[in-house]
């Protein structure tokens, strides 16, 4: 790292200063850019003398304000939330630049600046990055000063939305980016598609760290001398230029290799000459019309990617309640399959007690036919039995009624004879009586005894 | 990580084709991420490493038994705001090392919101891996054992850097563990984590957090469904993401082929 070297290295350009334009601009920047505004783009493209950039910088800024500056006094009283957060970044900061070390002077007034602005603007408070926007200020000027050209590049040069939470600003230069490129370097931008290489990847470092995160001070402080002149759109052309400069290089590397080169190797083209670097980047054909189309462009992105989350987000939800009606169901369907093998494990029971049954059924239907032919037979025997029987009962009858003839006949030789009997009876007892008479008559004949 | 691995690895490297295996390191911001990146892949600890601001992208190729597995790295930045650019790099990853401070509480309330994120939204069969970090600033952790005499100076500045966001301690150097080995591990396991102490100043046990990784991993899968399609990746073509066209098979360029542990 040789960043420290950066001053040194820029001075050399010193020699050709007009220290008469700069004094000039000084002391009257509106009248001197009025008469002749095409000058001061062109002093800017060939640099700022180093000796006057942090006051400069303020004029082109307009940044001075000594009520602000009051207010970072009082700031500096107050204790902000994020100071220990902040703290914790100081010595990550520019940790090789020499005015930057824990023994430096940098550290506090570094620490004092961000810890000011967090304060001041609480909806930003600190994110990381600004500590590295805000070295470069004090390295030109007192931190007093550099946190009112803070407050100036957050609000006027609206560097704010590259710092909020939801980081929109930040979001619509990469994508402003990513456009231009497809513009500008359609090759790159093809080559970076087909890698995977997003420009989230390599430029939210360049953006929100103003180039300063990587790049060698000297180059940065270039950039920063355009930004004051032409705005923050010029970040945009100085990426742009970084990565025209590297054209062929960069089609060369691969996935790995450019997200390396990216970070690490982009500004070793411009690193002997920083002015040509502003050239480019002012060759670099960026309108506001075209940035305001790109703009158009997200903000439709983002309102078409919100409904797809949105409806991403819904789904989810019904996914959740399908999930949940699939595990119920599987329960269901759990329990219906214990039941159905029971089912059919009773079934099979059935079954074969149903098999059993027409087993027994079998034999027994074997055994009706068996008895039934059996019956059939034993009736006949049952029959000529019958008849036999009946004959010999008829046979019997017969004998019967002939012997009852015979008694009959009997009976009635008897009853003849009983009447023959009874006559001869009858006779006898007449004879009888009329002998008692005759005896009767004799004794009363023979006198009354 | 002698040099006699790194050359046996780098010439099995070279005579097959690595598994890659994509890996996302989450956790809250100066917990020392990038840190264990820089001492896995350069084996090299730098002081007062500046903050990661967006995310960067680092690889390492390792051996696990007859295998290399090229780790595909995305070191994000862990400040809050940074937060929403994070599913980008987590989406398609095979692997994630969610990092915490051992010396502060806080840091380990965010490891586990990010634990969570990553089981909610993550490739549902990523090995994650708890790895608490700093460990030599600890001096009754459980392995806080000394290496070498120069720690005691390292060991001031390290204290000077990491002023804790919490009430107490800081000024006083006996800075104390505020997160025990018991809880911590309690926790990763109860989630199903891999879980390791680290210290990516003096290198105890950073190698071990990815071999344990890299023998965990499904690593067969990955050939296979590399093998099948090369642009899709493994994680489906959801991820926005998209490692599977970087270098396969061909020598990394510059710092990070120095490398290479024997997994």
């Amino acid at each position: 790292m040789d960043r420290v070297l950066g001053h040194a290295k820029e001075e050399s350009v010193g020699e050709d200063v007009d220290w008469d334009y700069w004094g000039s601009l000084m002391h009257d920047y509106d009248g001197v850019v009025k008469k002749n505004p095409k000058q001061l783009t062109l002093m800017i493209q060939k640099g700022v003398p180093p000796a006057l950039r942090g006051l400069i910088w303020q004029i082109l800024a307009q940044s001075k304000n000594p009520q602000l500056e009051a207010d970072y006094a009082e700031l500096l009283k107050a204790t902000s939330l994020h100071e220990k957060q902040i703290n914790r970044d100081m010595s990550r900061t520019f940790p090789n630049h020499e005015y930057f070390q824990a023994e430096g002077l940098g550290q506090e007034s570094l620490f004092n600046v961000v810890k000011a602005y967090s304060l001041y603007d609480s909806e930003v408070g600190y994110c990381q990055g600004l500590s590295f926007v805000v070295g470069p200020l004090l390295l030109n000027m007192p931190d007093e000063e550099a946190f009112c050209l803070l407050v100036r590049m957050m609000k006027s040069y609206d560097m704010r939305g590259h710092f909020t939470p939801d980081m929109s600003t930040l979001q619509l230069r990469l994508y402003q980016f990513e456009q231009l490129m497809e513009e500008t370097v359609p090759l790159v931008y093809k080559h970076f598609q087909n890698q995977g290489i997003r420009s989230t990847m390599y430029a939210s470092q360049w953006f929100m760290t103003l180039f300063a995160y990587k790049f060698p001070l000297d180059l940065v402080f270039r950039i920063y001398d355009i930004l004051f002149v032409e705005g923050v759109e010029s970040l945009l052309r100085f990426g742009i230029a970084l990565l025209k400069a590297n054209h062929d290089q960069i089609l060369h590397h691969d996935f790995e290799a450019l997200v390396d080169f990216l970070k690490n190797g982009l500004f070793e083209y411009y690193k002997v000459t920083t002015t040509l670097f502003v050239q480019d980047a002012f060759n670099v054909k960026v309108t506001p019309k075209k940035l305001a189309q790109y703009a158009q462009k997200h903000a439709a992105m983002i309102q078409k990617q919100q409904a797809e989350i949105a409806a991403e987000e819904s789904l989810r939800e019904s996914n959740r309640h399908l999930s949940a009606e699939v595990r119920r169901l599987e329960a269901t369907v759990h329990t219906l399959n214990k039941e159905h093998v029971e089912l059919a494990k009773e079934l099979i029971t059935r079954k074969m007690e149903m098999a059993q049954l027409q087993d027994k059924n079998d034999v027994l239907s074997q055994k009706v036919i068996d008895l039934t032919k059996i019956v059939d037979s034993q009736a006949k025997e049952v029959e000529d039995r019958l008849k036999g029987e009946i004959q010999s009962v008829m046979e019997r009858n017969l004998e019967l009624t002939r012997k009852n003839e015979q008694l009959e006949d009997q009976c009635a030789s008897l009853e003849n004879m009983l009447i023959e009997t009874k006559m001869k009876y009858a006779a006898s007892e007449d004879q009888r009586d009329a002998l008692t008479r005759k005896l009767a008559d004799l004794r009363k004949a023979l006198g009354v005894v | 990580m002698s040099q006699t691995n790194d050359a046996a690895s780098q010439v099995i490297a070279n005579n097959m084709k690595p598994v890659q295996v994509k890996l996302v390191l989450l956790g809250e911001a100066a917990v020392g991420k990038s840190s264990l990146v820089l001492r896995f892949v350069n084996d090299e600890f730098q002081e007062n490493k500046e903050p990661t601001i967006g995310a960067a992208f680092l690889t390492q190729k390792c051996r696990l038994e007859d295998k290399v597995i090229k780790f595909e790295i995305w070191d994000t930045a862990g400040q809050e705001r940074f937060h929403s650019l994070a599913p980008m790099y987590y989406r398609n990853a095979q692997a994630a090392v969610v990092v915490y401070d051992v010396t502060k509480a806080s840091s380990l309330e965010k490891a586990k919101s990010w634990v969570k994120e990553l089981q909610r939204q993550a490739n549902p069969n990523i090995v994650i891996a708890l790895t608490g970090n700093k460990v030599d600033l600890v001096s009754t952790g459980r392995k806080g054992r000394r290496t070498s005499e120069s720690d005691q100076d390292e060991e001031e500045e390290q204290e000077a850097m990491d002023l804790d966001e919490d009430e107490e301690d800081d000024e006083d150097y006996g800075i104390s563990r505020q997160v025990p080995t018991e809880e911590a591990s309690a926790y990763a396991q109860e989630a199903g984590l891999l879980f390791f102490e680290t210290s990516a100043k003096n290198g105890e046990g950073v190698a071990e957090v990815f071999t344990e990784i890299a023998k965990k991993i499904p690593l067969e899968h990955i050939l296979s469904s590399t093998r099948g399609s090369r642009a899709g990746g493994v994680g489906g073509s959801n991820g926005r993401v998209d490692l599977q066209n970087g270098a396969n098979g061909q020598r990394l360029g510059g710092q990070q082929d120095k490398g290479g542990c024997a997994c």
